[in-house]
């Protein structure tokens, strides 16, 4: 069983405001996950490398050169908050 | 002439002939879905405007030989689609305009489709029931009490009410296949890196695959010719020569072998299933097909793969909601680490927060050998598997699901049991592998249905398969929502 003060650690490091109610409901739901996927732990894979990606595309390159892609306008105009061509977002640290 | 029961190769042909306009096609289709829409809630935006103008510009340029010419089409709202309203089913992108086109929905354009609108979804494609939509939940148009499959649940459940002849939509574990066979459809769940992800909102970067959900395989064909093939865009696409998958649909397919894996345990499905999987199994063996039992010892740990891998790819890609470049934002805050958690908090659903939790968890310092990386470990054991199965056989036949389409809200508070709706469709993602998803008939007045996996590329095989078992099978009962008189 996972603890609440495990879930609190995740959340803040996942960058979620939760509730006491939600980590309260979280708590029974992903301990149920982690012990459904705990089988994977009895499997044999000594001399088994990772898999990181399916198929077979490894380093696709392409030529180092500048293409218009994006409209900045539309982007910029995106931003919940903006300051001229900037985005603006509240002070990193409290002032 | 029905138009709304004319498939896309009929459609095509009665525009080449004259016999008819796209904006004729679209009026029969708007009408439809103004029928039809206020039980299904099958879309979250409808841009008729948008789709009648299209119409117009393409009757006045008049290229009826366009492969999708005046077809109309339905979008899941994972993709971008260039000044229309985006939301990913989700309430933080609820006011968001998309600012460029996903590759995907370009190619569409250019083969002469017209875009009706975007269709409902879980929230980020992150679902099995398209309960989890942060708006409503779409609902199944062979019996509206019950759930269409997630989660592309709205881009199935128009295709079998006639509101669109085809959808575009995203396969992460199942998203097209389940709901295409919750109601009565066809969907090829692609190779991974056939179909450009460009301007997909990405849920799971390794599983991601685009595909169609279509009423017949030879409609899915159409549709997959459209999209394929290498983009710029989207470096895990294959450099590859084009393939025809409708010149294809009727190749000699009497010495196809089929596999059943063991470990899929059929014969402890509801015996009313085994029934179902059984007439496919018949109907491969009508074609001159042979059907086999095979041993997959790892097939069944495929799940836990995907729980595992899968919420922390979740996790890595939803931090770019953040409340900062796009989207909602909470008020309030008063410095930015405050900005992204409130922000997250108050506009992502509970099953994404879950899987973004997950996710962190299993990459978290102490966890990640135990989790993550002997996920990837069992990953390459379960890819290995599968490439050994296809050395001696031509396609694997698997149940799309242990049950039945169930009753809306039935599994919606309990997450791990909505995960195991997914054992039998998660696997072809977890390889990389196409798949395509066919209905067999109606349990208790619902659609059930069966997938075929290949090995990679093996698409046109796939779809041959699926319409050589339909012309077997007999066309599907439509739907109880389509209520209009055959002619």
């Amino acid at each position: 069983m996972v603890t609440k003060e495990q879930l609190h650690h995740i959340a803040t490091l996942a960058r979620l405001a939760l509730s006491e109610k939600e980590i309260v409901a979280f708590q029974s739901q992903i301990s149920d996950i982690l012990d459904f996927v705990h089988v994977l732990e009895t499997i044999d894979t000594t001399a088994v490398e990772p898999l990181h990606q399916v198929g077979e595309q490894t380093s696709v390159m392409r030529d180092d050169r500048v293409v218009l892609n994006e409209d900045r306008e539309l982007l910029l105009s995106s931003a919940p908050d903006r300051a001229g061509d900037y985005i603006q977002t509240p002070a990193v640290f409290d002032t | 002439m029905n138009i709304l029961e004319l498939s896309i190769r009929e459609l095509l042909l009665a525009y080449r002939s004259g016999n008819i306009t796209p904006t004729q096609v679209l009026e029969a289709y708007k009408a439809q879905t103004d029928k039809t829409e206020p039980a299904v809630k099958a879309f979250l935006t409808l841009d008729w405007d948008g789709a009648f103008e299209r119409a117009r510009e393409l009757e006045a340029a008049g290229d009826t030989t366009l492969p999708l010419y005046g077809v109309p089409i339905g979008i899941k709202d994972v993709f971008m689609t260039k000044g229309m309203r985006t939301t990913a089913g989700s309430k933080i992108l609820e006011h968001y305009t998309a600012t460029y086109s996903a590759t995907v929905v370009e190619k569409l354009i250019a083969a002469g489709a017209i875009i009706v609108g975007k269709q409902n979804c879980d929230e980020f494609a992150q679902g099995t029931t398209t309960e989890y939509s942060a708006y409503y939940p779409t609902t199944n148009p062979y019996d509206t009490t019950r759930v269409p499959g997630g989660s592309s649940g709205g881009s199935a459940a128009s295709v079998a009410a006639r509101q669109v002849l085809a959808s575009i939509g995203s396969d992460t574990g199942g998203s097209i296949r389940l709901p295409a066979a919750y109601c009565g459809g066809v969907a090829i769940k692609t190779t991974y890196g056939l179909v450009s992800r460009y301007g997909l909102i990405a849920m799971a970067s390794s599983f991601d695959t685009v595909g169609p959900i279509t009423r017949t395989a030879a409609d899915a064909a159409h549709v997959l010719q459209a999209i394929a093939g290498h983009d710029k865009h989207d470096s895990t696409t294959h450099q590859r020569e084009a393939e025809n998958y409708v010149a294809s649909l009727d190749q000699d397919l009497s010495t196809i072998k089929i596999a059943v894996p063991r470990q899929a345990n059929i014969t402890a499905l509801p015996e009313q299933l085994q029934i179902q999987i059984q007439a496919t199994r018949q109907h491969v063996e009508n074609i001159g097909g042979s059907v086999t039992e095979v041993d997959m010892p790892y097939l069944e740990k495929a799940l836990a793969v995907y729980y595992v891998i899968v919420p922390a790819e979740v996790s890595s890609n939803m931090a770019k909601f953040d409340g900062i470049r796009f989207g909602e934002r909470a008020n309030g805050a008063t410095n930015l680490l405050e900005r992204y958690m409130q922000t997250r908090d108050a506009f992502l659903g509970d099953e994404v927060k879950r899987r973004i939790m997950i996710g962190t968890y299993v990459l978290s310092s102490g966890y990640i050998d135990a989790y993550y990386k002997q996920a990837q470990k069992v990953r390459r054991l379960i890819v290995e598997d599968f490439k050994k199965v296809f050395t001696q056989y031509d396609a694997l036949l698997m149940p799309i699901a242990p049950s039945i389409p169930f009753k809306i809200g039935e599994k919606f508070n309990d997450p791990l049991s909505m995960y195991l709706i997914d054992i039998y469709t998660v696997t072809a993602n977890v390889v990389g592998i196409p798949a395509v998803a066919l209905p067999t008939g109606l349990v208790d007045g619902v659609p059930y249905g069966v997938q075929f996996m290949g090995s990679y590329f093996s698409e046109r095989t796939l779809l041959a398969l699926a319409h050589q078992i339909e012309q077997q099978r007999g066309a599907f009962p439509t739907p109880a929502v389509v209520k209009y008189q055959k002619s």
